[in-house]
C-alpha cells in the first residue's frame, strides 16, 4: 500500500476509543431486544396489573405527599374532571458523570379504583425497572473505569377532559426515546385499546393510507426536513439515503401507540426508527375524524 | 435461520467490532459524543431490524450500511451547522491543502468531502471490497470507483491501475 495511505491507516486505527462505548454497546443490545419485543407483542400489561390489584393497599402507605398532589385538591370543581396525574415517586442519581432522573406518575381520582390501581402500579414498577437497569449500567461503566451516562423518564398529560384522560409515559437513554400511552374513559372507567375504538379492523387501511399521505405531504412542503421511510418519498431521496423496499411502512399495528387529543381527535405515534430516520423523532399523526367516521364505533370520544 | 440465532450473530459480531464499527461512525461525525449515538441507535435499529439481513454472511455489509446510514441521518439533522463550519474551513483553507507534511496527513482525510471520505475508509482501512463498499454506500460500483478515483486524486496519491479491480 502506499506510503501516505498506510500513514492514514495507522493515524485512523489509532482513533481514541472511549471508555464508555463497551458500556454502550451492552446497553444498546439489550435496549434493542426491547424494542423488539415491543413492536412484537400485543399490551397484556394492564390483564396482569389487574390480577394483583389486591397488594394495591399496601402501595399506597407510600404515598408521598407533594404540592402538586396538595394543589389538585384545591381546585376540583366537577365530578368528572376529579382525575390528576401527579407524580407519585421520582429516582433520582447526580453522581459524578451519571445522572438519572426517573419520575413515575400516579393517576390520582378515578371512581375505578382497580383500574386507578393497576395503573399506578404499572407505572411504578416500569420506573422502577428503568432505576434497576440504570443503576446496572452504572456500575458496569465503573467497573471499565468510568463514562457519561443518563436517563431520563418522565410523563405528560396529553389530554385531561370529562370524559378522556391521556397519558404519555417517556423513558430516554442517550439518544433513544422510548413511548408507552395510556387513554382512559372517566366516564365509563375503562382504558380504551384503539382495536375498542371501532367497529372492525378496517381502521387499518383507513388510518394507514392517511398516514402515508401525511408523510409524503410533509415531504412535499419540505423535502430537506422530513423524509420518512415511504413509498412516494423513498425513490426521490439521494441513493445513498434510500432504504430497501421491504422496509418501507405499509400499515400501522393493530394496536398501534394512540392518544385521543384535547379536540377529541385520534392521534397516531411511532416509535423511534419505525417509519423514518431517527431524526424524525418519533413521529405523531392526527387523524382527520373525516377519514374513520364510518368505523368508529361512536362519537364519544373522537369527534 | 432461527431469529435468536440471527440475534445472537448480531450480538456477537457487534461486540466483537465495536471498535472497528465506533471508528468507522466517529470518522462521519468527527466528535466522539456523536459517534457514541451513532453506536447506540445503529445498534438498536440492527437488532429490532434484523430479519431484514438476507444472509448472515454477509453481516458486515448490512452492519456497516445501518451505521453509515444512521451517520448520515445524523450530518442531516445537523446539516445547517455543518454548512457554517464548512464555509469556515473553507475561508481558512486556501491553498494550504497543497503541502502535507506526515501529521497533517490524517486532517486532510478528515477534511475530505464526506462522500469520498468514506470510500477511502472503507476500501483501504476497512479492506472491503469495491462491491461491498457499493452494497454499504447503496452506490453502483462505478460510482464508487468514480470517488475512489477522485478522493486519491484530492489526497495526492498515485496508485497503479489495480487498485481499482476489487
Amino acid at each position: 500500500m502506499n506510503e501516505k495511505l498506510e500513514e492514514m491507516k495507522n493515524q485512523y486505527e489509532n482513533t481514541p476509543i472511549p471508555k464508555e462505548l463497551d458500556a454502550i454497546v451492552k446497553n444498546a443490545l439489550r435496549k434493542g431486544e426491547t424494542l423488539k419485543m415491543k413492536n412484537k407483542k400485543q399490551p397484556k400489561k394492564l390483564v396482569a396489573g389487574l390480577a394483583v390489584a389486591g397488594v394495591a393497599a399496601a402501595f399506597i402507605l407510600g404515598v408521598n405527599t407533594n404540592q402538586s398532589f396538595a394543589a389538585s385538591m384545591k381546585d376540583v370543581p366537577v365530578i368528572g374532571s376529579i382525575a390528576k396525574v401527579v407524580t407519585f415517586r421520582e429516582f433520582k442519581v447526580d453522581e459524578k458523570t451519571y445522572t438519572a432522573d426517573i419520575k413515575a406518575p400516579a393517576v390520582k381520582g378515578l371512581q375505578n379504583k382497580s383500574l386507578e390501581d393497576s395503573l399506578n402500579q404499572k407505572y411504578l414498577a416500569d420506573a422502577k425497572a428503568q432505576y434497576e437497569s440504570f443503576k446496572e449500567d452504572m456500575k458496569y461503566v465503573e467497573s471499565v473505569g468510568g463514562g457519561h451516562i443518563n436517563a431520563k423518564s418522565g410523563y405528560d398529560v396529553k389530554t385531561n377532559n370529562d370524559q378522556i384522560l391521556s397519558i404519555e409515559r417517556y423513558h430516554t437513554e442517550y439518544s433513544m426515546v422510548e413511548l408507552q400511552f395510556d387513554t382512559i374513559d372517566k366516564k365509563n372507567n375503562i382504558l380504551i385499546t384503539l382495536p375498542s375504538l371501532f367497529k372492525d379492523d378496517n381502521y387499518i387501511n383507513a388510518i394507514s393510507e392517511n398516514i402515508k399521505e401525511q408523510m409524503n405531504a410533509q415531504f412535499a412542503a419540505d423535502p430537506n426536513d422530513i423524509s420518512y421511510n415511504v413509498e412516494g418519498v423513498n425513490e426521490k431521496l439521494p441513493a445513498d439515503m434510500q432504504i430497501p423496499s421491504d422496509m418501507l411502512f405499509e400499515k400501522i399495528k393493530k394496536d398501534q401507540m394512540f392518544y385521543i387529543n384535547k379536540d377529541g381527535n385520534l392521534v397516531i405515534v411511532f416509535d423511534k426508527y419505525e417509519v423514518g430516520p431517527g431524526s424524525t423523532g418519533t413521529p405523531e399523526f392526527v387523524i382527520p375524524t373525516s377519514v374513520i367516521n364510518n368505523d368508529l364505533v361512536s362519537s364519544a370520544y373522537i369527534k | 435461520m432461527v431469529k435468536n440465532d440471527l440475534q445472537a450473530i448480531i450480538a456477537d459480531y457487534v461486540t466483537e467490532n465495536q471498535e472497528k464499527i465506533y471508528r468507522l461512525a466517529y470518522h462521519y461525525v468527527q466528535n466522539q459524543a456523536d459517534a457514541l449515538d451513532i453506536m447506540q441507535d445503529a445498534i438498536m435499529k440492527a437488532i429490532s431490524k434484523q430479519e431484514t439481513i438476507e444472509n448472515p454472511a454477509y453481516i458486515k455489509t448490512w452492519f456497516y450500511r445501518i451505521v453509515v446510514n444512521t451517520a448520515l441521518d445524523l450530518l442531516r439533522k445537523q446539516k445547517k451547522e455543518v454548512v457554517v463550519a464548512e464555509d469556515i474551513l473553507a475561508g481558512l483553507d486556501r491553498g494550504e491543502v497543497d503541502r502535507y507534511k506526515d501529521e497533517d496527513l490524517f486532517n486532510s482525510l478528515d477534511k475530505l468531502p464526506q462522500k469520498y471520505r468514506s470510500v477511502v475508509i472503507l476500501k483501504y482501512f476497512e479492506n472491503l471490497k469495491l462491491d461491498e463498499i457499493a452494497q454499504v454506500l447503496n452506490e453502483n460500483i462505478s460510482t464508487v470507483k468514480t470517488r475512489l478515483y477522485k478522493a486519491l486524486q484530492l489526497l495526492r496519491i498515485e496508485l497503479s491501475e489495480e487498485v481499482f479491480q476489487s
